[in-house]
């Protein structure tokens, strides 16, 4: 009688694990979300930054441009919405709409668009193509603050075993 | 990195008078020359030095008309949803007649731009602000929707939006949950013009009532005005010194 109950463990196990790989199979890598062509031919900053930090940016543009009135077109929201959005976005086809696309992608809920206008009222609008300097108390990651980043994380690391 | 900014007269500074800045003189009871440091908001970058914004409106001149409230809504983007009692307002016009005489006469009443703002000092969390150059905002940012600034402003100048809101304008932000009022047209202001959406529609298709600017500047036409006709605040008992001034009244 044991035997035969390991004989079923075994059996069980084995169709777990086939049912594992099969479902393994059938899946293929996420794919990204068809991005809309942002209509101007250069970022305001590096694509990485911009990718990493655009959230940073339009902080501490919004704290200067509603309190002390230092409007920087570059890296104000209207400025992102201006040429990343179609003219004839929706809110409800975020195909249309760069920003909300990569935030539904990512699950990242954003309030920005309860709030401010989701698409560019100029439909000819492009912002310049040599843009402005970093945004102000933004300090650009760089490869050597990365490697700084990257030493703190493994000597705390080291320390932790 | 935020550069929040508190307001420039805290509540228990108000109360006890403590504050360095404020040197309150009793003249007689109930007058008071209050004179305040309208310079404890240091310049920012982004504003024009020394500035002081405001609106001088002649009531013998303004008429029956509306220009100025359909300028102000259309210019925002404040649109009505059909219902009076929370339909977000920027402006209105008031009548107000004198009981014995029974002469009547009609004005508009914005947010006043208070020098000392009751909803900045009432502000919870500090989104109710006064700028450098005189002109009281609100942070949507910050704002929670409290609405104790509703319940301080005496002009009854701000509004509470009720509902989500579609199509807003790129220069001009509003959603549900937040308060807000009269911007002074900040946005036509940061842009280097010097009018409002009202007192430009009150020049062309109103009655010329209206006029813009620079308070601290003598050489200003408001200035000028003021200074050789004189013009008087609404409720000015309260001591908050409004940027806006009427005349006529």
């Amino acid at each position: 009688m044991p035997r035969r109950i390991v004989h079923v463990r075994l059996m069980l196990a084995g169709l777990l694990l086939a049912a594992a790989a099969l479902l393994l199979a059938g899946c293929s890598p996420v794919e990204a979300p068809q991005m809309m062509e942002a209509r101007g031919d250069q970022c305001v900053e590096p694509v990485e930054v911009i990718r990493r930090d655009h959230m940073t940016i339009l902080k501490a543009e919004k704290d200067r441009a509603v309190n002390l009135g230092v409007r920087n077109p570059d890296h104000s929201i209207r400025g992102c919405v201006n040429c990343h959005v179609s003219p004839t976005a929706s809110r409800d086809d975020p195909a249309t709409h760069f920003c909300l696309n990569c935030h539904t992608f990512t699950a990242v809920r954003m309030d920005c668009f309860q709030c401010h206008a989701d698409k560019p009222a100029n439909e000819d609008y492009r912002h310049a193509l040599n843009p402005h300097g970093p945004a102000h108390g933004f300090q650009l990651a760089d490869s050597k603050s990365l490697a700084r980043d990257m030493e703190a994380i493994l000597a705390l690391e080291g320390q932790e075993q | 990195m935020s550069d929040e900014r508190t307001p420039n007269l805290s509540r228990r500074q108000f109360i006890t008078g403590a504050a360095a800045a404020v040197a309150s003189l009793t003249v007689a009871p109930g007058v008071f020359l209050l004179k305040t440091s309208s310079a404890s908001i240091p310049d920012s970058p982004g504003t024009k030095p020394g500035a002081r914004w405001g609106i001088l409106i002649d009531s013998n001149k303004c008429g029956d008309c509306n220009a100025c409230v359909t300028a102000c809504h259309e210019e925002n983007g404040v649109k009505s949803l059909n219902r009076p009692r929370t339909d977000a307002q920027w402006i209105r016009k008031v009548e107000i007649t004198d009981r014995a005489t029974g002469h009547s006469r009609s004005l508009p009443v914005m947010c006043q731009h208070c020098e000392h703002p009751p909803c900045a000092d009432v502000c919870p969390t500090g989104a109710s602000f006064r700028r450098a150059d005189g002109i009281v905002l609100v942070n949507k940012h910050t704002c929670i929707g409290c609405r104790y600034c509703m319940m301080a402003c005496p002009y009854k100048a701000r509004s509470f939006i009720h509902e989500p809101l579609e199509d807003q304008l790129p220069h001009a932000p509003r959603g549900k949950g937040t308060v807000e009022s009269c911007t002074l047209c900040v946005h036509r202001i940061d842009r280097g013009e010097r009018t409002t959406a009202c007192v430009e529609a009150c020049r062309k298709d109103g009655n010329g009532a209206m006029v813009f600017g620079n308070l601290n500047d003598p050489d200003s036409e408001i200035s000028r005005r003021l200074a050789q006709y004189g013009g008087v605040a609404i409720r000015a008992d309260l001591g908050l010194n409004p940027g806006v001034r009427y005349q006529g009244l």
